[in-house]
């Protein structure tokens, strides 16, 4: 699906704007605070269902005004979609395809493919292996359904557990009688991990490779030693009492860890900022080329701040190997280097943010 | 006028308008039809009590499901709430007795086992041939009915669980992948 244009109203602080699209590349420019950000929040916000910024919904709303609405319109060679959502200042949102209410949020996922880069992804290699498990929980959430619902019901039965831990005079038996259905959404979870690290670690090594780097990189997935039905079920007879002392469950899929390694060693401790951002820009590539594998089509890019994350060389290399079958939507403080050059070729549209233009009075 | 209105507002599903309304309506109605549910709501609180064996609601010590001779006591359907049996009921198919939990096991709703009518079920165990399991297919649903399963691990008795699939009337493009799926792996043979 490509993206035609998109319109919004009373989102953040922008009143009124639409926004049309290129089918190669859209780049955004404007000084800071003009909302060129949050244009990508609108868009990403259709693709996703929820923003990049922030949990709080009501957030999204422009002050003093009784709700925003997004509206985006799609095509490809096929047919053509229309993407909307509206939000009250109560924090509640409905969304719509085509003009039909979506009833559960998870069905408006994958109509707008996307992968966004934002410079406060470099969490995904400095931070810890949370962010880690909430990256893979992302891209296979919104890749394979039954993924979404295994792991939807696994942390229901891990609330349920660890409630039934933490109950007055909690009696073995009826913190046991959980374990049955935890263990079972933790078996397909890590199945399906294991099945997805297999496939998106070679193409992070592939999308490495490309760099022209000399040390190499990769992904080291570890789930537990227990991370077998029947291993499980034993171990959390095992731990019994520790989680009864802890009141809530110390072991399952919520302790997987996922280590990115350079030359060896974890990047974490071991690379520069100019590595680690290389590595970042690696992981939207490899999740690009994943999404594009699973769904069959590319996702649009969406690139905040592309300078911020990448030096002009190395903005140069990602672009040119997006350029083809990616739509990409670029913000930029400044019209340099790679996007001045990228700014003259046919299919770019330059918008320009201001002040002016994006908030008028 | 005010403490009638206070008063209808506080049942399910009554919103302050629709209190609104049925306090005026009852102003307009003669004084016999305010006198006679008046009465049918104290005898409600009065005369209806607990049955003594399943946990439906009944006049006598026993429901008039539990007192008919001619429904099977040897099968047993266990449902969470009183208004199941109703549904149950309706259909007109089951001729067997309840036997009502009062709720589903949900610690994040402060309810255990123990919170359940779980101590008398087991005693109607060695009692019962079928044990029908219709607790809801949720989450909460499937782990209360492992647990009762359990509680009758070493007797001869079956235990069932009621089917899930797809709704009467139904269309495969409007259901969810769930739904689906489990039609799917319970399907029967033509």
């Amino acid at each position: 699906m490509q993206l035609v244009d998109i319109h919004l109203h009373n989102f953040r602080a922008i009143k009124q704007t639409t926004i049309h699209f290129a089918p190669q590349r859209t780049i955004i420019v404007g000084d800071n605070g003009t909302g060129k950000t949050t244009i990508l929040e609108a868009i990403h916000l259709l693709a996703m269902g929820r923003s990049f910024r922030t949990s709080k919904h009501a957030q999204l709303v422009q002050e003093s005004s009784d709700g925003y609405r997004v509206m985006a319109n799609l095509k490809n060679e096929s047919r053509s979609l229309t993407l909307q959502a509206a939000g009250l200042p109560d924090g509640s949102r409905r969304m719509w395809i085509n003009g039909a209410p979506v009833d559960k949020l998870r069905d408006i996922l994958g109509q707008l493919p996307a992968v966004t880069m934002i410079p406060e992804d470099i969490a995904l290699l400095q931070g810890s292996d949370q962010e880690r498990r909430a990256f893979i929980d992302r891209v296979l959430g919104t890749t394979d359904r039954r993924y979404l619902e295994a792991l939807v019901a696994y942390r229901h039965v891990l609330r349920q557990r660890n409630g039934a831990l933490r109950q007055s005079g909690a009696q073995r038996a009826t913190v046991e009688i959980w374990n049955g259905p935890l263990v079972a959404h933790a078996e397909s979870i890590w199945r399906k991990r294991e099945a997805f690290l297999r496939v998106f670690s070679q193409l992070f090594s592939e999308a490495w490779a490309g760099h022209g780097v000399g040390l190499p990189a990769g992904l080291t997935y570890e789930p537990p030693a227990y991370a077998r039905a029947d291993d499980y079920a034993a171990h959390l007879l095992a731990k019994y009492a520790a989680d009864a002392r802890l009141g809530r469950t110390s072991s399952g899929p919520h302790r997987d860890r996922l280590t990115v390694t350079l030359d060896g060693r974890p990047s974490r401790s071991h690379a520069s900022m100019g590595e680690l951002k290389l590595l970042l820009a690696t992981f939207k590539l490899a999740e690009s080329r994943y999404v594009r594998q699973c769904l069959g089509q590319a996702p649009v890019m969406l690139m905040d701040d592309l300078f911020a994350t990448l030096d002009p060389g190395r903005a140069a290399l990602v672009l040119e190997e997006l350029s083809g079958d990616h739509q990409v939507v670029i913000t930029t403080t400044a019209l340099e280097g790679p996007l001045r050059d990228a700014a003259s070729q046919p299919g770019t549209e330059i918008v320009h943010c201001s002040r002016e233009a994006t908030w008028p009075a | 006028m005010q403490k009638v209105i206070q008063e209808l507002g506080k049942f399910p599903g009554i919103g302050r308008k629709t209190a609104q309304r049925l306090g005026f309506h009852l102003l307009t109605v003669s004084p016999a039809a305010v006198a006679e549910l008046a009465g049918a709501l104290t005898d409600l609180k009065e005369k209806v009590r607990e049955c003594r064996l399943c946990h439906n609601i009944a006049e006598d010590e026993l429901c008039p499901v539990c007192a008919d001779p001619a429904r099977d006591p040897r099968t047993v359907c266990v449902v969470e709430r009183v208004i199941d049996i109703l549904m149950f009921e309706r259909m007109g198919e089951y001729r067997g007795r309840y036997h009502v939990l009062g709720g589903i096991i949900s610690p994040l709703d402060g309810i255990a086992p123990a919170d359940l009518n779980l101590d008398d079920l087991t005693t109607r165990l060695p009692d019962i041939d079928e044990l029908i399991i219709a607790t809801p297919p949720s989450i909460e649903g499937d782990t209360t009915a492992h647990y009762i399963a359990g509680l009758a691990e070493n007797l001869p008795l079956q235990i069932t669980r009621l089917a899930r699939g797809l709704p009467m009337g139904s269309n495969l493009e409007y259901t969810d992948e769930a739904t689906l799926a489990n039609a799917y792996s319970g399907r029967v043979e033509l």
